[in-house]
């Protein structure tokens, strides 16, 4: 078995104490979150023995947020002064900046070690303008295929892969298109790719 | 059998008998120039009925040996994971049934208890019991046709309509639960979506007790009959491995050898309460983790699914069919990667939720895609018919590659 606080402190101090950025155990499986740039050497760390011997690859997959701008919390309200109660201070005006937060695409991994039966979510965050990481096919073969529908869908590039195509959606097709601000191309080798007879009859009444 | 793994060179003094030319031709106009023979790229195309479904296989062969073989799918890419996020939790449970086609109350199961353990939703025990049965019974009628279309493949068609006719009755008691044949929308979040008639427990038992005899005579047809054996034992062996390196779960992994099964070794609803076995690859004819092997582990399942369904449907408590489940399922922020035993390997979902009606992402892990995707390594140095046999070994559903 292996203790999920016990792991991260090795992943720490064999690759690098900035290596993980967050980890959460409160989730199912764990996650960690790994930073960029050591991502290959956790991953190489996690797939040997003293590592957690993680032999399998279960799930590779990808999350996209868009760039978001979050709002300041909304002043409070002050309670209405009833009669007979002096009314509340007045608080100072305080003004809070809207925050930007940056788009990014995120890389999941789902590894499983079946010697130790302990699963393990292993994330890395990837700008959203140049989504590029290292693959993980010379670790686990079956990355493979899940690398390629990443690119597919969300237009990962992922170094080192040996052959890295579109998988589910036509080797021509335009787009990425599991991602959150993707628009669907109108004609495809010419023909109409949402054609409005198809079209749902609800949606189609209020065109 | 040493002579799975062909030569690849042609010298026709080693195939045929020893000092005759296994080709009735002139063995001078096989020196002439013009007799050049070069590798050919065959589309076993998207149509074809061996490749269970739309299944291209793009195979480089020398005569009738592959030298490479490269699966391509997508032709049933049906956009389940975009579309799951612009619909509610519940909804989401019809597109989860499409995935696996054969098998839809396990994509169910797995479905629903994910967005529970989200959700944090209690599920009442006659409902699991319930689930139970369904997904039970489903898979007995997936290894059915898992167990008919291999024959099929071989050119047996006698076991593909006794497996068939019995798979009827599966569905008959499935229509009577759910009220429909395949695709059921019957296990939601939180329960299921009614309560059975009343006499169905005892159709059930019936029916186990008509279909038990059965097995033996689907046994006696194919299993060690030699004309199969010798198209399937010793081909396309897995090791564990190649298992694990390819991510393989399910009753592939198990013909390795290995055994592990989630409704044991990690068991979710209420699989603990009862009493059943893990059938594991011994080799008994050829290697283990050989096509055979995989078929052999298949129908030792269905045995042990009739056993859990017989202790299900005999310990069934009264009570609700679904249990509280609030009226616009809203998870709380967090995220989710949950794996079931399918009918065909380990499925897994991982949600994403923002705390919305819809779920933010949805990523579908489906046991047929990793399967296909060792197709590639195994199939060099095989005939085309192995090919064929060694795809099929492998029961693969499209709607679960694809998506």
């Amino acid at each position: 078995m292996i203790n999920f606080e016990t792991l991260v402190k090795n992943i720490k101090s064999s690759v690098g104490a900035s290596a993980v950025v967050r980890e959460d155990a409160s989730k199912l499986p764990p996650i960690i979150v790994v930073s960029r740039a050591d991502f290959l050497n956790v991953m190489k760390y996690l797939h040997s023995k003293e590592g957690g011997d993680f032999n399998v690859l279960q799930s590779m997959g990808a999350v996209d947020f868009l760039p978001e701008v979050k709002k300041p919390a909304p002043k409070a309200v002050p309670k209405p002064a009833s009669e007979g109660e002096a009314p509340p201070p007045a608080q100072p005006a305080q003004e809070e900046k809207p925050v930007e937060v940056p788009g990014r695409i995120e890389c999941v991994y789902h590894l499983w070690s079946y010697a130790n039966d302990f699963d393990l979510a292993v994330k890395v965050e990837l700008p959203r303008e140049k989504p590029e990481i290292e693959s993980v096919y010379s670790l686990w073969v079956g990355a493979n295929w899940h690398e390629r529908e990443a690119y597919d869908l969300f237009g990962v590039f992922f170094s080192g892969h040996p052959d890295l195509r579109r998988i589910l959606c036509p080797v021509d097709w335009e787009g990425h298109a599991l991602l959150k601000d993707y628009k669907v191309q109108e004609t495809w080798r010419g023909i109409v790719v949402e054609p409005r007879s198809k079209m749902n009859p609800w949606l189609r009444n209020l065109q | 059998m040493s002579d799975r793994k062909q030569t690849l060179e042609y010298n026709p003094s080693k195939l045929g008998i020893p000092g005759q030319s296994y080709l009735d031709i002139n063995p001078k106009l096989l020196e002439m120039e013009a007799m050049n023979t070069e590798d050919l790229l065959v589309h076993m195309g998207p149509q074809h009925p061996s490749t269970h479904g739309v299944l291209q296989l793009q195979v480089i062969t020398d005569g009738e040996i592959v030298k490479a073989c490269d699966p391509h799918i997508g032709f049933l890419h049906r956009c389940f994971e975009k579309h799951a996020e612009h619909i509610d939790y519940l909804g989401v449970t019809p597109f989860v049934d499409r995935l696996d086609y054969i098998c839809a109350m396990s994509n169910e199961m797995v479905w629903s208890i994910a967005c529970e353990k989200l959700g944090e939703i209690e599920v009442p025990e006659r409902a699991e019991h319930i689930r139970v049965v369904a997904t039970e019974l489903n898979r007995i009628a997936s290894h059915l046709v898992a167990f008919g279309t291999f024959g099929l493949d071989a050119g047996a068609f006698t076991p593909f309509m006794w497996a068939m006719r019995d798979r009827e009755y599966i569905l008959d008691l499935l229509e009577e639960m759910a009220g429909v044949r395949f695709l059921y929308n019957y296990i939601i979040i939180g329960g299921v979506q009614r309560e059975w008639p009343s006499g169905l427990a005892t159709k059930i038992r019936d029916f186990l007790d008509y279909f038990e005899p059965r097995l033996k005579e689907l046994d006696e047809l194919l299993t060690y009959n030699p004309i199969f054996t010798r198209r399937v034992a010793g081909l396309a062996q897995m090791t564990p491995e190649f298992c694990f390196k390819y991510g393989i779960t399910g009753a592939n992994l198990r013909a390795s050898g290995i055994k592990w099964d989630l409704r044991k070794n990690r068991p979710y609803s209420v699989y603990p309460k009862f009493d059943f076995e893990i059938p594991v690859g011994e080799g008994r004819i050829g290697t283990v983790g050989d096509s055979w092997d995989r078929y052999w582990v298949r129908l030792q399942e269905i045995r042990q699914c009739i056993r859990i369904v017989r202790q299900a449907v005999d310990t069934m408590p009264q009570g609700d069919y679904r249990g509280k489940v609030p009226k616009v399922f809203r998870p709380a922020a967090g995220e989710i990667f949950f794996r079931g035993e399918a009918a065909k390997g380990e499925l897994a979902f991982h949600i994403v939720s923002t705390g919305g009606k819809t779920p933010y992402r949805v990523k579908c892990k489906s046991p047929c895609f990793v399967s296909v995707s060792a197709l590639e390594e195994m199939s060099p140095g095989l005939f085309i018919a192995d090919l064929v046999m060694a795809l099929g070994s492998l029961d693969i559903v499209l709607g679960e590659i694809d998506r």
